[in-house]
Formats: structure tokens, sequence, C-alpha cells
């Protein structure tokens, strides 16, 4: 039976650092048994990671609120000032596209 | 109809499988800024990435064409999406976006008015080159792929048709 490793393609690309910030990292590297590259990736992921769900509940709101079935007092809790006012003028944006085509 | 573009719409219309019958039916013209916007993306080898470099090769084929605003509009949006909207409003062309914020700004503060992307799927649609059923899927296709909120809009959109069409 074979087991066939596939790398996913990386590409390589150079960042400046500030001499303190790199010296956190290394220490943590160290204190984690991997190396300086492997520390930052999984830090970039996480930070992804932590976005990603962040948007999801967003759009589970806003779609909520088109649904009607949250409040805009709500949404407004979930999402940032312009957001909201950005939501709620393009509720009525595509609900004006779709008019002008039925008519 | 003539059309004015900017990048996310551009991604949004080229996500659909009927994205050729769209130019042959509408003139879609953008700007440099948004040129340079699709060379970014065309950097990529992901879908969005691959759909930048479909509508490059648009662009050089001049089946979508550049144009310069003689004048910019003040607004505070982004760079490529204040090209298009102020080239829209000059030529008295159709704006199409997907940005949400610039829709918003350009129409409150200067009364510079827009229309999301998929006017142009519906467009297609009333006048019979595409199948109701084929307008759900490219719908569909493009909730997949756009931003979160022209995402979540995108799939109002089609929750509506589709209610339209049970009724």
């Amino acid at each position: 039976m074979y087991i066939q490793w596939v790398m996913a393609e990386t590409i390589q690309f150079s960042m400046r650092i500030e001499d303190e910030l790199l010296r956190k990292v290394d220490e943590e590297a160290e204190k984690e048994y991997k190396n300086r590259t492997e520390l930052i990736k999984e830090a970039v992921r996480s930070y992804l990671e932590e976005k990603e769900k962040k948007t999801h509940l967003k759009k589970v709101a806003a779609e909520l609120w088109l649904k009607g079935e949250l409040s805009q007092k709500d949404l407004k809790k979930a999402l940032t000032e312009e957001e909201t006012k950005d939501i709620i003028f393009g509720k009525k944006w595509v609900e004006d596209a779709l008019h002008e085509m039925r008519s | 109809m003539k059309c004015a573009v900017d990048t996310g719409a551009l991604l949004s219309l080229a996500c659909s499988a009927h994205f050729s019958f769209i130019l042959e039916e509408h003139d879609l013209i953008t700007t440099e800024e948004v040129h340079d916007e699709l060379l970014e993306f065309a950097a990529y080898n992901d879908f969005l990435g691959k759909q930048a470099q479909k509508i490059l090769k648009y662009v050089d084929e001049k089946k979508i064409t550049k144009e310069k605003p003689t004048v910019f509009l003040s607004l505070k949006i982004a760079a490529a999406e204040l090209s298009v909207f102020s080239l829209g409003k000059e030529k008295k062309y159709i704006i199409l976006t997907d940005d949400l914020h610039a829709a918003r700004v350009a129409e409150q503060q200067l009364r510079v008015f827009s229309r999301p992307s998929f006017f142009l799927f519906l467009h297609l649609y009333k006048s019979k080159k595409i199948t109701r059923q084929e307008l759900l899927v490219d719908m569909e296709t493009v909730v997949q792929q756009r931003k979160w909120m022209s995402g979540v809009l995108y799939k109002y959109v089609k929750e509506v048709l589709e209610s339209l069409k049970q009724k």
C-alpha cells in the first residue's frame, strides 16, 4: 500500500519585521519546538479562522434580519455602524433592482 | 445597455456560465484602476483569480473596453470604485457594482445611482436568453464566491426569486 503525501504548493516571499517582535516569535517557536516559519503560519491561520468565525456570525445576523427574523436593534449588535447602514441600504437597493426588472 | 463596471461586479458576472451572453448583449466598460485590481486578483490561481484572468483576456480582445473619466467625483470610496462611478456619471452609463458601501455613499452623498451586478442576470432572464433555473444557478455561483455582504444580498435575492416561482 502506498501512502502519498501531497504537499500544498507554497510561495516564497520576504517580509520586514521589528527586532523585538521577531525575538518574541523565536522564543515562542523554541518553546513549541517549531521553527519561525511554522509559528508565523500557525498565527496567520489562527487569525484568519477567528476573522472567519466573526464574519460567519455577521452573515447569520444579516441573513436573519433580511428574512425579518431579527430586529434592527439586534442587527446593530452584530455589525458595525457602517455595516448596518450598508446592509439596510443594500436591502432596498436590491429590491429596487428586482422591482425595476419586473415592471 | 452601456455599463460602467467595477472589479467586484465584473468578478460576479464572470462567475456566471452565461458571461459571454452578457458580453454579446451589453457593452461593459471599465477603467484603468479596475484593470489594475484585476491584475492583482489574477496573480492567484484560485477561483476568483481564474475569473480575473478570463476578464483580462476579454479586455485584451476589446470585448470589455476601458475608458477614463475626465473628472473624478468627490467621494470617500476606494479608487477603483471612484473611477467607475465617475465614468458612469459622466457618460450616463449604468453603474454596476457589488460594493454596497460605495453604492450607498454615492447615492446618499451625490445622488449617483448604481445597480447590483445581478441586474444583468435578470436582464438575460427577462429577454429569455436564460431560463429561470439557469438564473438561479448563476445567482448561487455568485453567492458561493463573493465577499460576505454581497454574498448575503445575492442569497436574499435568490430566495426572493425562488419564492416568486412558487407563487
